[in-house]
């Protein structure tokens, strides 16, 4: 079997990878160990939408017909070679097939058993069915999803590209080790946090197991990695929030939360400890060894009425699974990849989010973007659309009608057979054929109606802007134009029967006067992206756009001056590119238009006015500046602080790098050098070459003490002169925005810190918009220091993803006007927290946020249906859609091109 | 003037045309690219105001796209708009302004086919017409 993609396992990264090369024309199968799909949380396990990112993701997923999933499969063995990856796949089938049930139900009304899940749900066999109550059951589902007989299959696969996506794991032992499941009233975090309710009015505060009281609580942060993980930040800010939930719902509760060796660079962290301090929330540090839990529940001789304990993160079993098939290296159980790109040693073999290392939701999003893009270079053959079918011209030919409807929308329940619209249809029609699924069994009707020379199609069924498209390109394959063909969508706006009666009828007349059309389709987006500032990130976007063939302009304020070597080399290879253009020295004057048509003037400095036109901007300039090595010429001993915790939290995998180039440099002339920093600022995979550097004497290292107890950076600096050092230097990137008059111009808003204001929500980011049909966007983009600072690696990862969004959108035929896609939002003034939109809003878009106990809004999700706003009672809940200056502004710049 | 190409200025029901729009762009329905959309959350948000100044910008023709008549998502937007469009209508007449220029519809979501069909005999219909003197006029 050949198929473009293959991809092992189901996380975010790898269904976003899986999308993106789907809707591209590529064949991808997607391979999962388990028998179903899991829609348990991959990523974080606290409350928020994960489930949702997971659920929307897996959706995006089913709906790209180009994507196959299979369930409950071993991999015997992977070959790679140099033109491609065979891989021998042993599949056991599930109970029911996924991919072609449709969840009619009629299986567990025969017996089958379901259990439902967040979306979806699970059915299978009872254990102990007979095997011919079993083939009874199959006998009823009408799309032959039920398996019977399970013999392993072994298939050979071969794929251009492997994607490995191993799944998000947390150790259960580790759990078990510390008492969960074996002494009374330790229980898993999540499973306390289900006690608290801050749902609107509705808070209440459940009793534990045995209905006691709950008057002292504690939350146990244990450390499955050390060194620091992403997931540790999160579940100790998810221990904060929960703390923070539980005060606000019972104050008098006494609270203390447990913590070892948290990741305290990150600042909104910082924020929640603070907040949780005020309120009373006692924060214990114990030491590698020292934390027991015992009987009573008791925390380290201290006894509570209920303890918690957070799910440690463990690299999934999945890598090592694979790896040692293809003889792969893993650190800390995590699959190495080539610096700057998530391809491993092996060419053809990737990795992305748990597969490579322990990510946020939205980086393992970014990681399905990117390794989409890098995959491209390795995708043999070019996808083709299929080319138009000459078919008949029946505009002059005596009109003969006919009609296909589905009985399955004509009627909800399948037992009770609706004549009434049936023979209304056969008696306006001239030709009609009915069917209880008309998706399986199009194809063979229309033909049946084509043979007795229908030249006019009339078909009935349910949610036509799901099935619309396929239906039309299967008749169309039939042999009857599309022009030809009327769609009516019967479920859901034809309710009554009288109604559905005069959709046929309508469709009917509307079918009559129908020609064959033959009029061209016109491009409207600029194809072209205008890239402002040098950093990494968007030198790399620039790059990748370039590469894909389409023009890049970038803009710089100064001249084109690397700072560090990566920038070099990426400005080297853009000025080779006949397809980019540089302006340097210059100042934007004026940004005007809208998402795929801007026009941005420039002004540059001989007084020169240009023009310039895209479809797209991406804003990502930066000041790198390196520590200057002259400056400590005289001296001998070098302190280097590498983190200021106080001043600039956020940057410290940059200044890690930038620590580490200039440590080797100092260290190559001699001198000793004595580093200061946060224990957690050592992290991912810099770390081994620090520890080289440690052991092998070059340099000295001093910790800073818990932010908590002390402030670091004068600690530091003190310890740093006590030791020797002659003078201290503090690395950390400078974040001041030269190009703020751009950024005001693009209407990107800034924080405190320099940084764009981006991100609303810590766990849900623009990351997680779809690929897919007309995006509605405004075609603006931020990468690079200014989203938030990284290291190099990141950055050429961050811009690729940032690329693989642009290109989504220039390549597109067409893009509504801007600002068109309504969204809802709150007035925090008015809204009382009542939850009642949340219950309201049938898209999951609304949810209260347990920090500020108001309604907010999952953009991403929201529809814009105003759902919430007839549900809200105290007008706070209200449309955004354009204003009247607005909408007068956009119909002058629709109508100025 | 074989060679004139109308420009039209759409506004397109969230819950009916725009989705009319999606259908014929999925199911491959050729229809000609001279209209501009604007998606509104229903023709009854669509101002008077909006179509005069689209006319005064420089738009050969506007064109509203609402659902059926009972099938609108808020009950009655749509006859609204139809009031509106006829406030609009009549305007131009009496100022003796083509009051062809301005087209409401109703397209529901299913009717990519139709969306496509009104849209093409706008375009021709405007083409037969001539471009718009009216921007010329209102300075």
């Amino acid at each position: 079997m050949k198929k473009h993609v293959v991809i092992y396992g189901l996380n975010v990264g790898g269904m976003k990878a899986a999308i993106n090369l789907g809707m591209g024309g590529y064949e991808v199968l997607m391979l999962n160990r388990g028998n179903y799909i899991a829609h348990n949380p991959t990523q974080l396990l606290s409350y928020g939408p994960t489930n949702i990112t997971n659920g929307y993701l897996m959706k995006g997923v089913q709906m790209v017909p180009t994507v196959d999933i299979w369930h409950g499969v071993d991999i015997e063995e992977i070959k790679p070679s140099e033109n491609g990856v065979r891989i021998k796949v042993k599949r056991i089938p599930p109970d029911v097939e996924p991919s072609r049930c449709v969840e009619c139900g009629l299986c567990v009304k025969k017996g089958m058993k379901y259990t439902p899940r967040p979306i979806g749900g699970i059915y299978e066999f009872p254990p102990d069915m007979s095997e011919d109550k079993k083939k009874e059951i199959q006998s009823v589902c009408p799309f032959g999803a039920i398996n019977v007989k399970k013999e392993p299959e072994v298939t050979e696969v071969d794929a251009d590209v492997f994607i490995i996506a191993s799944e998000f794991s947390f150790d259960k032992g580790k759990l078990a080790e510390f008492g969960v499941g074996k002494i009374k009233n330790v229980w898993p975090v999540t499973k306390v946090h289900r006690l608290f309710f801050n749902v609107g009015e509705h808070k209440q505060f459940l009793k534990d197991g045995d209905g006691n009281d709950i008057r002292r609580l504690a939350l146990v942060n244990i450390d499955a990695l050390n060194g620091g993980t992403y997931f540790n930040y999160i579940s100790m800010l998810s221990l904060i929030r929960f703390a923070l939930t539980a005060k606000n719902v019972a104050p008098d509760v006494e609270i203390d939360i447990y913590y070892n060796l948290p990741n305290f660079y990150a600042k909104s962290l910082l924020k929640h400890i603070k907040e949780a301090k005020e309120k009373g929330i006692n924060f214990i540090k114990y030491n590698e060894g020292e934390l027991t839990i015992s009987d009573g529940p008791s925390v380290m001789g201290k006894e509570y009425h209920l303890v918690g304990v957070s799910y440690p993160e463990v690299a999934p079993n999945a890598n090592k699974y694979i790896a040692d098939k293809l003889g792969l290296k893993l650190e800390n159980g995590y699959i190495k990849t080539q610096p700057g790109t998530l391809e491993t040693d092996i060419k053809r073999v990737f990795v992305t989010a748990e597969a490579h290392e322990s990510k946020s939701n939205s980086d393992a999003i970014r990681d399905g973007d990117v390794v989409a893009l890098e995959a491209f270079a390795y995708l043999s053959e070019k996808p083709k659309l299929p080319p138009m079918p000459d078919l008949p011209n029946y505009d002059e030919a005596e009109p003969v009608y006919g009609a296909l409807l589905c009985k399955c929308a004509l009627n909800y329940q399948l037992d009770k057979d609706n004549e009434t619209v049936e023979e209304f249809a056969k008696r306006i029609f001239d030709h009609v054929e009915t069917s209880d699924f008309l998706c399986m069994d199009i194809q063979k009707k229309a033909k049946a109606l084509l043979e007795r020379g229908v030249n006019r199609l009339s078909i009935g069924a349910c949610t036509m802007s799901l099935r619309g498209g396929y239906l039309m390109q299967m008749v169309q394959a039939s042999g009857l134009d599309a022009s030809y063909v009327d769609l009516v969508q019967l479920k859901e706006w034809g309710k009554s029967e009288e109604v559905q009666k005069s959709m046929l009828k309508r469709s009917k007349a509307a079918l009559s006067h129908r020609k064959k059309s033959q009029i061209p389709v016109d491009a409207q987006v600029e194809k072209k992206a205008f890239i402002i500032g040098d950093s990494i990130a968007s030198l790399t976007a620039a790059l990748s756009i370039a590469r894909a063939g389409l023009p890049v302009t970038i803009f710089l304020k100064n001249s084109l001056s690397p700072v560090l070597p990566e920038q070099s080399l990426l400005a080297n290879k853009l000025k080779d590119m006949e397809n980019v253009k540089i302006l340097e020295n210059g100042r934007i004057t004026k940004i005007d238009g809208y998402g795929g048509h801007y026009t941005v003037t420039i002004e540059l400095s001989n007084e020169e006015v240009v023009e310039e036109k895209a479809g797209v901007i991406l804003f990502g300039p930066a000041n790198y500046a390196l520590p200057d090595s002259d400056s400590v010429k005289t001296f001998k001993h070098v302190g280097i602080i590498l983190v200021d915790l106080d001043k600039d939290t956020s940057s410290v995998r940059y200044s890690q790098d930038i620590a580490l180039r200039f440590v080797k440099e100092l260290a190559g002339q001699g001198k000793s050098v004595t580093v200061g920093a946060q224990i957690t600022a050592f992290r991912g995979r810099k770390i081994e070459e620090w520890l080289s550097l440690i052991n092998e004497k070059k340099i000295d290292i001093v910790f800073a003490p818990d932010p908590l107890e002390k402030d670091s950076t004068d600690y530091l600096e003190n310890e740093l002169k006590q030791r020797g050092a002659e003078v201290v230097l503090n690395i950390s990137m400078d974040l001041k925005n030269d190009y703020d008059d751009v950024s005001s111009m693009l209407e990107l808003r800034q924080n405190d810190d320099g940084t764009i204001y981006y991100i609303e929500d810590p766990y849900d980011d623009g990351n997680i918009k779809m690929v897919s049909g007309p995006m509605l966007t405004k075609g603006i983009f931020v990468t690079g220091p200014f989203r938030k600072p990284m290291s190099p690696d990141e950055e050429m990862l961050d811009g690729q993803s940032e690329a693989m969004k642009m290109l989504a959108v220039i390549a597109q035929p067409a893009i509504m006007a801007p600002g068109m896609r309504m969204i809802s939002y709150t007035n925090y003034r008015k809204c009382a927290g009542c939850a009642l939109c949340v219950e309201a809003c049938h898209y999951g878009a609304r949810y209260i946020d347990p920090e500020d106990n108001v309604a907010k809004v999952r953009e991403v999700l929201c529809e814009g249906c105003a759902a919430c706003v007839s549900a809200c009672p105290s007008g706070a809940a209200e449309v955004k859609m354009l204003e009247a200056k607005q909408m007068l502004q956009s119909i002058s710049t629709l109508l100025s091109h | 003037m074989s060679d004139f190409e109308p420009k039209i200025v759409g506004f397109f029901c969230n819950w009916c045309t725009s989705s009319a729009a999606d259908l014929a762009g999925t199911s491959r329905l050729q229809y000609p690219a001279n209209v501009r959309p604007i998606r509104v959350p229903c023709s009854g948000t669509v101002d008077p105001v909006y179509l005069l100044r689209a006319l005064r910008e420089g738009a050969d023709g506007v064109m509203v796209g609402g659902c059926h008549p009972g099938d609108c998502h808020y009950i009655t937007g749509n006859l609204k708009a139809r009031r509106r469009v006829k406030i609009v209508k009549t305007i131009l007449e009496s100022l003796r302004l083509p009051a062809d220029r301005v087209l409401l519809a109703w397209i529901s979501g299913s009717e990519g086919a139709k969306f496509q069909r009104v849209v093409t005999e706008f375009t021709n219909k405007l083409k037969e017409m001539g471009p718009s003197d009216l921007s010329k006029k209102w300075k």
